[in-house]
């Protein structure tokens, strides 16, 4: 992999959680590399430890052992409040059950990320302008309850791409939604990642989101047990 | 707006209830702390300015029995610190109106129209003069009480002597602004009839003789008050002449208000206290819920790079701004209480002008104390901001912590829950489960009972004290009277000798 294109590298990652005496290992010695502009889907059942490898990659959880390195900077060793910084500059999040803010309405939802990371200019034009992207032009002064499911996660999506972060995170953002819903979201992701470069981490059950994505990893008791990526893709790289 | 503030007043309204409650409890608690203050502060600044106008005295001295007024005349020459002196003729006597006996004292006054010391403000009628041997003044409060009216007849009884006058006019007297009877230091309102007239006119009651039984004193130094005071009470004593020195703020009847209007701090600080007490729980309670609902809110926010301090301080401004908002309600609040609070005193007490005067000080003390209460009660709540962790934003559903209930009392649960509903169970492990939740709305429900039952009491209390004086010192079995003044030692000695006294 060239060095330049390289964004998270996981070192032996371990982390456990302790019931009695007993070490239960979430994440058991995982290593991965993620290049700029990935569109990875990470695939396994319940318990697989999917959501554990997202939480040390996005700088809410520390590994027990191991490294985790984003941009050339080892994240699990980064103090409370440069982790928090890391957060707000180069993770953006989209979650399962959408986590909009009920009292905010849909371009305020967006603009909050702006404001959290310290970026407040024209928040409202630039959210509104994000929103419209995604299709919700009309929706952007509506409150989360007033929107549908997948207009929901297209303003949670648009929360997470505003600040434009190096790695946009979903966990199961599909969950949520119908099958057909869920593909236009992915759609949606995939068209933003080709069309802005931004590198999609994305967690799910959902086997047919497989087609979408460029490289799909298959997570089985904490372990990677499978690594597969698309052969175009594969080529590029090579 | 910047989006986290709108998030707080939204959702500050979106629960209406709770807000309005935790405002109005801030409000309570600066009106009644800074309202009560605030009419305390009103009271003693009138009188402490009806004092200075009406000359009251600096001290006075009572002889035991009358004395010939030339005896002390060069008095004035021996002590330097002395600025003015008066003096009177003052009789414990009885009035009769309507075939009904009150206690009563006159008052022979040595300047007319007004005493050098120890004024009255003429509240209707005329002032007394010379030429007018029947003419009386009447103390405003014992003409309300008594329903008098100018050119109303009393009869004044003394020593066996009974002589009818006619009202020329109704005064208020520092004196008897509370109605205090001189002799028991009790309030009688509307049972003691205070009377002024020319002294030559109380004098006809004990034949004519030129004497005088109260010297009143005002000092040039007030620093030097109590010095002087003494000093006079020797050189009356090395006249020959014994008596009984008071300090104007020793009389009784500005004990007795001292002691009133003190007691307005004692109920400031009570009735402020339990509101603002009541308000930090529900704020404390209301965020802790708050901040328990949003976990998830709070764990997005913290995974996109919201810092626990900005978070921790979004959270506790929930307190604050309700503060303000109470702060703002209160402040006007406390001064419509405290016009009604003084207008409760003047009906009471028969303060005639006390002034409704706005003072920012007593509610800059209680706004201050508000916030810095309620600063703790959200600040408290908000600390468990720290607790959460980004991965909450995660959940999509609170499993909540396991509950700690005793065997025995689940049990308990279990067989009401097979008489009733199994819907029962929850309500009841949710109470007793969640043991500090449950004891901080019973400590809310406590402090609110408390908070009725003060304000109940407020009232009740002025009233069951002045009964408790009547009851305990003043309500007499047998009233006897003397045909002369007697020196009140020797009088004891005789009376303590009956058995049964």
């Amino acid at each position: 992999m060239r060095e330049d294109r390289l964004l998270v590298k996981l070192e032996n990652v371990s982390r456990y959680f302790k019931m009695g005496d007993q070490k239960i290992y979430a994440l058991n010695n995982v290593n991965l590399e993620i290049e700029k502009g990935d569109f990875i889907l990470i695939l396994g059942p319940s318990g697989s430890g999917k959501t554990t490898l997202l939480n040390q990659i996005g700088g809410i959880d520390r590994p027990d052992q191991g490294k985790v390195i984003v941009g050339g900077k080892d994240i699990s060793s980064l103090p409370d409040n440069e982790l928090t910084k890391y957060r707000a500059k180069t993770i953006g999040w989209v979650f399962q059950f959408f986590n909009l803010i009920p009292s905010l309405n849909a371009w305020e939802n967006v603009a909050l990320s702006l404001e959290l990371s310290g970026d407040n200019k024209n928040m409202e034009k630039r959210a509104k302008d994000i929103l419209a992207r995604v299709g919700l032009k009309d929706k952007t002064d509506l409150f989360p309850p007033q929107m549908s499911g997948g207009e929901q996660q297209r303003v949670a999506l648009c929360r997470a791409l505003i600040k434009k972060p190096l790695l946009i995170i979903a966990d199961e953002p599909t969950g949520n939604l119908d099958h057909k819903t869920g593909l236009e979201i992915v759609n949606l992701m995939k068209e933003l990642n080709e069309e802005e470069g931004t590198t999609f981490v994305v967690v799910s059950h959902d086997e047919s989101l497989k087609v979408v994505a460029d490289r799909v990893l298959h997570l089985v008791d904490g372990q990677i047990i499978d690594d597969h990526r698309k052969p175009q893709q594969a080529m590029e790289t090579l | 707006m910047a989006l986290l503030a709108k998030k707080l007043v939204r959702e500050l309204w979106n629960m209406k209830v709770r807000s309005t409650l935790i405002v109005l409890s801030i409000a309570l608690s600066i009106a009644f702390y800074g309202g009560l203050f605030l009419v305390k502060d009103n009271v003693l600044s009138s009188l402490n300015k009806t004092y200075e106008e009406l000359h009251y005295e600096d001290f006075a001295l009572r002889t035991y029995a009358p004395i010939n007024q030339s005896q002390f005349q060069g008095i004035l020459d021996k002590v330097s610190n002395i600025g003015e002196m008066d003096y009177r003729l003052t009789l414990k006597s009885t009035v009769e109106l309507l075939g009904e006996e009150f206690s009563a004292r006159m008052h022979g006054i040595s300047q007319l129209p007004l005493p050098i010391i120890n004024q009255f403000k003429l509240e209707k009628g005329e002032p007394l003069t010379e030429d007018l041997p029947k003419a009386i003044l009447v103390e405003l409060g014992f003409a309300k009480e008594r329903s008098l009216d100018i050119g109303d007849e009393i009869t004044l009884i003394y020593g066996g002597v009974s002589k009818q006058f006619i009202i020329r006019g109704i005064v208020f007297s520092p004196e008897y602004k509370y109605g205090t009877n001189p002799d028991t230091g009790f309030p009688e309102i509307g049972s003691l009839g205070a009377f002024w007239l020319p002294i030559n006119q109380v004098k006809t009651f004990l034949g004519n003789q030129s004497l005088v039984n109260e010297i009143f004193f005002r000092v040039r130094d007030k620093t030097l008050l109590e010095q002087t005071a003494h000093e006079v009470q020797s050189a009356f004593s090395s006249l020959g002449i014994e008596t009984i020195l008071t300090l104007g703020t020793e009389e009784p009847d500005h004990e007795v208000m001292s002691e009133d209007v003190g007691f307005l701090d004692d109920y400031a600080f009570a009735l402020g206290g339990i509101t603002a007490l009541i308000a930090i729980v529900i704020i404390y309670d209301s965020l802790s819920k708050l901040v328990f609902s949003q976990k998830q809110i709070i764990g997005v926010l913290r995974a996109m790079g919201g810092t626990k301090r900005k978070i921790t301080i979004h959270y506790t401004m929930y307190g604050l701004v309700l503060s303000i908002l109470g702060a703002a309600i209160g402040i006007p609040l406390g001064f419509l209480l405290s016009i009604f609070l003084r207008n409760f005193y003047i009906s009471i007490v028969n303060l005639p002008f006390v002034a409704a005067k706005f003072q920012a000080g007593p509610f800059i003390e209680a706004t201050i104390l508000a916030l810095v209460f309620s600063f703790i009660g959200s600040g408290l709540a908000s600390y468990k901001i720290g607790k959460v962790k980004p991965a909450q934003a995660m959940t999509g559903f609170e499993k909540g912590k396991p509950m700690h209930i005793p065997r025995r009392v689940d049990k308990a649960i279990e067989r009401l829950s097979r008489k009733h509903k199994i819907t029962n169970k929850i309500p009841v492990r949710q109470v007793i489960g969640r043991k500090k939740r449950s004891s901080l709305t019973i400590f809310t429900i406590v402090l609110s009972s408390l908070v009725v039952i003060t304000s109940l009491g407020f009232t009740d209390s002025i009233f069951a004290q002045i009964d408790t004086y009547y009851d305990e010192y003043y309500k007499y079995n047998l009233e006897a009277y003397l045909a002369t003044p007697i020196n009140p030692f020797i009088g004891a000695n005789i009376i303590f000798q009956i058995s049964g006294i």
